[in-house]
């Protein structure tokens, strides 16, 4: 009856499949991306290649039916990409400092404030940016519609020590519970007049009163963890008996396979480039 | 009936530290009995606790000397994992005992049955039977971290009693709960002593133990000042000069006599206050 209830069951064949298929998956993406990312000298510098591989990730998000999720997600990554971006297409002018930097767009304001994007910059900025990008995505495609006991219940089917599985297993599920500890311990300092709200100098001047007793309770809190576990017979020397059963959803091969396709095409492409 | 547990002048040293935390410490913990442990403060209660389930000097480390024995045969001698099944434990605070694994407490309670390798259809049917004794089966699908103090308490005294340990030692289990909290943590307390089960309780909550404990033993600076029956060592009014806090009734009881009445016994609980006073009211001795 319980056992029934706490199984995972998805509708969608690709967000049901394996965890290791999807582990794969994310490899390939991966390798394929680094290929790509070397394909810049027929584009005059840029790499078009690997930024249409960021469609990829898209498309799979989409196919996968988590888009709306997987949007909410990328918030994060995409600030990083354009402040990546900015940086370097503004500050970076040129590899070698005796050759002068390509100006593509000035502003001039003054002559001495006068904001340039450079060439090298902004090819430069694009191609770290899009890496970032492109290798932040696939793992949040994988996280959106892979849960964490999936994929600890996959490893340690696939020989992953169990002690390992659980230090990943428990430091994602602890992230949520020290967040919320943290907050806790925030609102008890701010009981006892420390400033926690206002400008950058204020908040970093509670960071330590926040940070000693959070870092400090986790660790004594560790003690009678590991006697908890070791009451629940986590060393005890037999087979684990798993509640959490997988099933393939039958979508495995074929999305490794159209993986690894794009990989080949982009081996094969990489090595014309270097030979041509 | 015989020991379960025993302590032969046994002594404990913390790693890194000169006083042993427990000194000379004799006790027998036979089949069925319920023995409360009270003390103040840093007397040695959870060391001792720690000594009987073997985690010091197991995990501790620190020097251990005299002799415990579970079942007779001694704790260093028992395999990794097999005292789990023999001594269960239950800690102070219920937050710590979460495993932090476990989406659901169904399965956070069915935890250490899989560690074992128990077959699916007998732990769902375990885990069903700890989670009805500890009356928390509503929240079966219900996330760890979201219970209350209480509720988390009764999860974690669930995930100790579906193991079927021979043996509980519980270590202060309503110290961070509240009034209502206590209550239900006691209710199973309650029945774990219907059930004729094992049990080494350790409480500041002096009147919930005298009302449980059918044996006391007294802590003071890691050493057993008093042991016996409940009767005997709670309704002891020389134990106050030691800093042990007595019964409310047992402090009645006292003061009555004390005043010229004359009773029958001293009362630790409610039930014989009532019983006791009642009688000597009705019998005139006042």
């Amino acid at each position: 009856m319980y056992i029934e209830q706490i199984q995972i069951r998805k509708d969608n064949k690709i967000a049901a499949m394996d965890p290791i298929a999807k582990l794969w998956v994310v490899l390939l993406y991966f390798v394929t991306n680094a290929v790509l990312a070397g394909i810049s000298e027929p584009f005059g510098g840029y790499s078009p290649l690997l930024y249409a591989w960021f469609l990829a990730v898209i498309i799979l998000a989409a196919v996968t039916g988590i888009m709306k999720k997987f949007l909410k997600a990328m918030g994060v990554v995409a600030t990083i990409f354009i402040i990546v971006f900015l940086v370097q297409a503004f500050i970076v002018e040129t590899p070698d400092p005796e050759i002068p930097g390509v100006i593509l767009w000035r502003w001039n304001i003054s002559s001495a404030f006068h904001p340039t994007i450079w060439e090298y910059g902004l090819q430069n900025g694009l191609k770290l940016g899009f890496n970032i990008l492109n290798g932040a995505s696939i793992f949040v495609w994988l996280f959106q519609c892979t849960q964490n006991k999936e994929l600890s219940r996959a490893l340690e089917d696939r020989g992953m020590n169990y002690k390992v599985v659980y230090v990943f297993l428990s430091s994602m599920e602890m992230i949520g519970v020290l967040n919320k500890k943290s907050q806790t311990i925030m609102n008890a300092q701010r009981a006892r007049g420390v400033e926690t709200e206002g400008n950058m100098l204020v908040r970093a001047k509670a960071f330590f009163p926040t940070m000693v007793p959070l870092v400090l309770s986790s660790i004594t809190d560790m003690e009678e963890r590991v006697l908890t576990m070791e009451s629940k017979g986590f060393n005890a020397p037999c087979a684990k008996t798993h509640l959490l059963v997988l099933h393939k959803s039958g979508a495995e091969k074929m999305m490794i396979a159209i993986f690894a396709v794009f990989f080949v095409i982009s081996v094969i492409g990489r090595v014309l480039v270097w030979v041509l | 009936m015989g020991a379960v547990i025993e302590l032969k002048n046994v002594s404990y040293k913390y790693p890194l530290t000169d006083t042993p935390a427990i000194r000379n410490f004799n006790l027998s913990v036979e089949k069925g009995s319920f023995w409360g442990v009270i003390g103040p403060n840093g007397s040695g209660k959870t060391t001792l606790c720690a000594i009987m389930r073997g985690f010091a000097p197991s995990f501790y480390k620190g020097e251990l000397e005299g002799e415990v024995l579970v079942e007779g045969k001694r704790i260093d001698e028992y395999a990794e994992g097999e005292l789990s099944l023999r001594v269960g434990y239950v800690f102070q605070n219920p937050f710590n005992q979460i495993s932090g694994v476990k989406d659901t407490v169904f399965e956070e309670v069915a935890y250490g049955l899989e560690n074992f390798g128990v077959s699916t259809d007998e732990i769902e049917e375990r885990v069903i039977r700890a989670m009805k004794l500890t009356d928390i089966e509503h929240l079966a699908m219900k996330k760890p971290f979201e219970l209350s103090g209480g509720q988390q308490q009764r999860m974690a005294l669930a995930s100790c009693l579906v193991l079927e340990p021979d043996i509980l030692i519980i270590d202060e289990p309503t110290s961070q709960l509240d009034p209502e909290g206590t209550e239900s943590v006691f209710k199973i307390i309650e029945q774990l002593k219907k059930e004729k089960r094992t049990v080494v309780l350790v409480e500041h909550k002096i009147d919930l133990i005298a009302e449980y404990a059918d044996n006391i033993v007294v802590m003071k600076d890691g050493t057993a000042i008093r042991s016996g029956s409940k009767q005997e060592i709670l309704s002891d009014i020389s134990l106050e000069a030691e800093g042990i806090q007595l019964p409310q009734y047992a402090l009645l009881g006292n003061e009555l006599i004390k005043r010229g009445m004359k009773l029958d016994y001293i009362p630790i609980t409610e039930q014989q206050a009532i019983e006791v006073i009642g009688k000597a009211i009705k019998g005139g001795d006042c």
